[in-house]
Formats: structure tokens, C-alpha cells, sequence
């Protein structure tokens, strides 16, 4: 019955089913039934079509859900056969490639090496530049060039004289800065009868945890009278000094000794920080400083100034107005500034007085990562090249199977997509080996983390990176398999499978022994031989095969079906 | 005031359109008057009804369907039992069976040896 079906709609139907016309079709066949019923039971040709239309119902809302209904399911069909096929190209991809796993191999080690190299570049400029450091806010921090810390001795001094801006300038334009803190970081000896240690040790002012916004995970940071000269001797520890040094036992309100001296512990930092310079632990630095703050650090340490933006003022802003502070205070009344300190003025002019805290930290390091970044980036540029020619170099192997399939009905995009499918799971194989390569590299990249981000913020493989690594596999796919996959796709098949055909120069692994599940399929099942007749379009022949042995002309039939989109309700023939 | 028309239990109406293509190919329409016909009109199947079901039941691959030429030539959907729709006629028939028995015999049955309480 189905073969008076008109010739032209197979070949729309070949595309995909057209629902809405069908269920017109449907429903106006069905009611014109109706109306022919009427007309035969009245004998009223005027009176039938009125009487079939009521008998029916509501044609139009029918036709909707059932228009609706069919849409939703042609969706799901079209998803199922979409996963179905994209699972059979995995599968049969990884088949091919463990026929072949010299080659395979070769692609997975120079594909591991690019995106592994790439990762670690990665993890390690995001450490540096792109991820924000743990603090709170930290866009709003920013490092005040050149401020110092004033000593004791010139303190008094203040104000008679020309001299460079200090940090107690600093806190008197609260309008400016928000807070602010001076830090420095040095070693000091942690005495312990069994265990001594070396510690770096962070001389910050009291408001230094404050102005970063980081608050001590367990007892309290610097009190105010802790950072004047003479106050009590404190000290606050880091996480990981706690846990390595006192077993993360109880340890604030007891007493440690550093350089011979006593101090108490008031503080346990969060997990994760430990600026600056890997930090262990804290002690204050008085303002102003004087001789003893030195004193373990054989008389002086280089310090900077940390500050927090007030709120909505800008980088710029900021720097401006510090500007004018020091254009203030070089100069004594009636007198020339000196010309270090005009110098140093005539520098902000040009480069600010305040950076962002994380570029000011990765400091010049910046363009070397970036610049690294790049190298890598043209590395993996090459990996993909040399693995293109590899597996062109396969391509005009894999011709005559390609042939084949494609005669069996395999359209081109389904082969591109096949080959393509391959390509990815090389390249995410690829990425998985990178990432077991990447913190080995790592190793070596961290050698050129700029020293002063050292602790803050260490490069880690994580989300993010793990993120880039796929992103990086996904992008080479496409490097080095889209061509290849197009230009296999796209040969002259008839031709191909000729040269197939007689050509003997083509290995033929198992052909002798064709199995059971390769026969009748009408054809050479490929170079594969009959152990795997698994080829998309080989088990959708056999299938047909089977479901009509019988039937005249049966087997073009076979080949022509697979191709086409199975109409909705066509049965699966499982 | 005639019989009020039977309401279909739920799953009936997928039943009888099995049953109703079992025989061959056919058309929605055909299906509606089969049965119809074969219940001696006490069963009359609304359309609205009707091809939602059919469509149901061959998005389950119960029966399949196919543009074919009914008796008066024209162009119509026409429907068959898969091999799947066949087991299934079979065994839904088998459960009706039963069923309808089960209901029968209690009706028949006399109320007094009904449990207490009931």
C-alpha cells in the first residue's frame, strides 16, 4: 500500500518529515470522510460539510497539540539520533585508534607536551596577573611608591624641613586612602629546644591586616597601642607555621621566641595567606620605627606602603592628589627642594605615585610571562602542525575505507564529523596526559613567578586552568583535525573506491576469514575485514538486510535508507 | 434519553486502535468507524481523542504509520501493528480478559459474602 506513496515525497521526506503538513493532510482526509458519510446519510450536499464539522470537533485545536506533540517529537528523535550517532562514532574511533597505536601514541605525546606546556603557562600567568590576589577588594589596594616609614629620630623633626612623604602624610588624607599600612619582610630565628627554625617574619604596621581586609581566622590582629614604640611584643602566625610548627594545638596567649626575644601570640591567620614573601608569621612594625625594629635585621629593611583607595576615587585620582602631597613637602619655606627629591617628584610626574597592588606585585615579570605565554602558545601552534601532517599522512591510508563508507551511504558531513570525532578524543587524550604534565612544569615555571607575589597567590592547577586545558584540546582539534577530516571527506569516492578495489598495496588484516556478523552486507566490509563490520553504515545495511531478505530490490533499498532522516514513526528494526 | 455514551477507562482506547490495525493498514478515520462498527455503536470515538492516541502510540513504536492511497484514492496516514505493537495487543487483550472476568464474576456474585464493611 505504502508503494502508491507519490515519488516526489520520498525525496522530501529524505530531508526530514514535515509534521504540520502531515497532520493537515490527516485531519482534512478524516473529515472529508465525515462529510462524505453525511452527504450519503442526508442526501443534502448543502447541510454535510456544517454536520461533519460539528461531528468533529474542534479541527483546528486538534491539528495544534497534535502539531505540537509531533514537533517534541521529532526534537527527542532527532537528539536520540544525534547521541546514538555521535556514541558509535566515539566507539568506533577508539577502535581505530587502538589498531594503530604507534600512531596514536606519537599524536597523544606531542599533543600532551603543547597542551601541558600551555597549561602550566597558563596557571602560571593566571597566578601572577589574571587571578585577584586573597584579599578583599583587592582592585581597591594599591602601593604608594617611595613612601616611607618615618623613624623616630627625623619624626621629630617633622615639619622643619624638606623630606619625602611618609606614611603618617599618608593617614592624614583619609579622604584619599582608607587605610593604610607599611610592611616589610625579614628572617628571624623561631626557638624551639628540638626544633629551631628559620621564619620569614612580616614587620607590619597595626592597620596592615585591616587595610588588606584579611582578619585572623582564630584570636585578633595588631592592636593600636601594639604598634607604637614600647608597646608589648606580639606576634601573629600563619596557618601553616600553626599547623607545622605547633601541631594546631592551642598556642594564642602563649609565649614564643624570636632572635632571643619574647614575644606572645595573639592571632591565627586564615589558610592562604601569607603575604608578604611566604610569611609565617607577623610582628609589628612601630611608627614610628626606631633602632629596635631593626635591630634583628641588622639595622634596616627595605619597607613599602600599602594603601586602600577610598571609595570612588580612581588609581589616577589618587595618585594626583599624592602628587601634590609631596610637591608640599620637598620643599622647605623659601628654599629649593634638593635635587634627589625633585628628581624623585619629577619621576611621579610621569609614572604616578600609586599602582595597583598586583601589577606593582608581578612587576616586571609581566612581560616576560606574557611574552612566555605567547612562546607556548606558538609551541602548541606547532604540535598541532606536526600532528595535522601525521594524520594527513594517515588520511591517503584511510582513503579506502573512507570509500567504502561512503559508498555504503555515509554522507559527507557524517565522515567529517567521524574523522573530527577522532581528532577530538586525541586531542582531550592529549590534554589529560598535559595536565599530568603541567605541574611538572610548573616546577620550572615558578622559578620566574615574580618573587614578590611568591606566597600570595602560587600557581595551581585548578577549575580554571583544568578549564583552559579543555578549551586548549577543543582548540586544537580544530587545528589539526578540521582540515584533515575535510579534505578526507571531500575525494572523489567513486574514484577512491575503485582504486580500493584493485588496489593491493592495502593491507588486508583478517580478510580471509570473513565472520559471521560481517557477511551479507553486500559488500567488502573494508580494510577492517570482516572482524569489524561495525562501521556506521555497515550494521544500518545489515540491519536492512535482514528486515527485508526477501523482497525484490531489497538491497539498494538497504543502501539508500540509512541516509536519509528516518521518518518520525518509522520503526527502529531493533 | 438513549445510553449515555460508555466512558472509555484509561488505556482502553489505545487497546481497541491495536486491536483495530491488527487486521492490516488503516486510516484514522477507518480506525474511528471500526470501532464503532465492532462495539455496535456504543463506543464512539471522538476525534479529539482519537489522533492524539494514534500519534501516542506510534511515538512508541506500537504501531507504525505511512502515507498510502485508501479505497476512494486519495492520499491518508495509514497505520499497522509493529511486531512490538502485536506482542503488546496480545498481552493487554490477555489482561482485559481477566480483568473484565474479575469484574464480572463480582458482579454476579451475590453481596452478602461481600467482607464486612464493604
Amino acid at each position: 500500500m505504502s508503494g502508491a506513496e507519490p515519488f516526489w515525497r520520498r525525496y522530501r521526506r529524505f530531508f526530514r518529515p514535515d509534521v504540520d503538513k502531515d497532520v493537515d493532510e490527516e485531519l482534512r482526509y478524516h473529515l472529508d470522510r465525515l462529510t462524505e458519510d453525511e452527504l450519503a446519510r442526508t442526501g443534502d450536499p448543502l447541510q454535510a460539510p456544517a454536520r461533519a464539522a460539528a461531528r468533529f470537533g474542534d479541527i483546528a485545536a486538534i491539528g495544534h497539540t497534535l502539531k505540537k506533540t509531533g514537533a517534541r517529537r521529532l526534537r527527542r528523535a532527532w537528539r536520540a539520533e544525534t547521541v546514538d550517532a555521535l556514541l558509535q562514532d566515539v566507539r568506533y574511533a577508539v577502535r581505530r585508534l587502538r589498531q594503530e597505536p604507534g600512531f596514536a601514541a606519537a599524536v597523544l605525546v606531542v599533543l600532551a607536551l603543547g597542551i601541558g606546556a600551555t597549561t602550566a603557562m597558563f596557571s602560571a600567568v593566571d597566578a601572577a596577573l589574571l587571578r585577584s590576589l586573597p584579599f578583599e577588594r583587592p582592585d581597591r589596594l594599591v602601593v604608594l611608591e617611595d613612601v616611607s616609614i618615618p623613624f623616630q629620630l627625623e619624626a621629630n623633626e617633622r615639619g622643619s624641613g624638606p623630606r619625602d612623604v611618609d606614611l603618617l602624610d599618608v593617614l592624614e588624607m583619609p579622604d584619599v586612602f582608607s587605610h593604610a599600612a607599611g610592611y616589610a619582610a625579614g628572617g628571624l630565628n623561631l626557638f624551639d629546644p628540638d626544633n629551631p627554625l628559620r621564619v620569614n617574619a612580616g614587620i607590619v604596621t597595626a592597620e596592615f591586616f585591616g587595610t588588606l581586609g584579611v582578619q585572623p581566622a582564630q584570636g585578633r590582629g595588631f592592636a593600636p597601642d601594639e604598634g607604637v614604640p614600647g608597646g608589648p611584643r606580639v606576634a601573629v602566625l600563619s596557618h601553616g607555621l600553626w599547623r607545622r610548627q605547633f601541631g594546631s594545638g592551642p598556642i594564642i596567649g602563649r609565649g614564643i621566641t624570636l632572635n632571643n626575644r619574647q614575644y606572645t601570640v595573639i592571632g591565627i591567620m586564615p589558610p592562604g595567606f601569607s603575604f608578604p614573601s611566604e610569611s609565617d608569621l607577623w610582628i609589628p612594625m612601630t611608627v614610628p620605627t626606631t633602632f629596635e625594629t631593626f635591630e634583628p635585621f641588622r639595622g634596616w629593611l627595605p619597607s613599602r606602603v600599602v594603601a586602600r583607595l577610598s571609595d570612588g576615587l580612581s588609581v589616577e585620582a589618587a595618585s594626583a592628589r599624592l602628587l601634590t602631597r609631596w610637591e608640599q613637602v620637598i620643599v622647605a619655606p623659601g628654599t629649593t627642594p634638593p635635587p634627589w627629591l625633585a628628581e624623585r617628584v619629577e619621576g611621579f610626574r610621569r609614572t604616578g605615585t600609586a599602582a595597583p597592588l598586583q601589577r606593582n606585585l608581578a612587576g616586571n615579570r609581566r612581560t616576560a610571562l606574557l611574552v612566555l605565554l605567547g612562546a607556548t602558545g606558538l609551541l602548541l601552534l606547532i604540535a598541532c602542525a606536526n600532528v595535522t601532517s601525521l594524520l594527513l599522512s594517515r588520511a591517503s591510508v584511510r582513503r579506502r575505507e573512507i570509500a567504502v563508507r561512503a559508498v555504503l551511504g555515509a554522507t559527507r558531513g557524517r565522515l567529517v564529523r567521524q574523522l573530527f570525532t577522532e581528532s577530538v578524543i586525541l586531542a582531550v587524550a592529549g590534554a589529560t596526559l598535559g595536565m599530568v604534565l603541567a605541574p611538572l612544569a610548573l616546577r620550572l615555571t615558578s622559578a620566574l613567578m615574580p618573587p614578590a607575589l611568591a606566597g600570595v597567590s602560587p600557581p595551581r592547577i585548578d577549575l580554571r586552568v583544568l578549564g583552559f586545558a579543555l578549551g586548549m584540546a577543543l582548540l586544537t582539534a580544530v587545528g589539526f583535525g578540521l582540515w584533515p577530516a575535510l579534505g578526507s571527506a571531500i575525494t572523489d569516492v567513486s574514484e577512491d573506491h575503485q582504486v580500493g578495489r584493485t588496489g593491493s598495496h592495502h593491507r588486508r588484516r583478517g580478510a580471509g576469514a570473513p565472520g559471521p556478523r560481517g557477511r551479507g552486507t553486500g559488500a567488502d566490509p573494508g580494510p577492517a575485514g570482516g572482524r569489524r563490520p561495525d562501521a556506521p553504515e555497515l550494521s544500518a545495511a545489515r540491519e536492512h538486510k535482514q528486515r527485508a531478505p526477501t523482497r525484490a530490490g531489497g538491497y539498494p533499498r538497504a543502501v539508500i535508507r540509512p541516509i536519509g532522516r528516518r521518518p518520525s514513526g518509522a520503526p527502529r528494526g531493533h | 434519553m438513549a445510553h449515555p455514551p460508555v466512558d472509555l477507562l484509561r488505556g482502553t482506547l489505545d487497546l481497541l486502535i491495536l486491536k483495530a490495525v491488527s487486521g492490516g493498514s488503516e486510516h484514522g478515520y477507518g480506525v474511528a468507524r471500526w470501532i464503532e462498527r465492532a462495539t455496535g455503536g456504543a463506543l464512539q470515538i471522538e476525534e479529539g481523542s482519537l489522533y492524539p492516541a494514534l500519534h501516542r502510540l506510534e511515538d512508541r513504536r506500537l504501531i507504525g504509520a505511512e502515507w498510502g492511497l485508501s479505497d476512494n484514492n486519495r492520499r491518508a496516514r495509514f497505520y499497522r501493528l509493529t511486531p512490538e505493537g502485536r506482542r503488546r495487543l496480545k498481552s493487554e487483550t490477555a489482561n482485559w480478559t481477566r480483568f473484565a472476568r474479575a469484574i464480572f464474576a463480582a458482579l454476579e456474585a451475590s453481596p452478602q459474602s461481600a467482607p464486612a464493611g464493604a
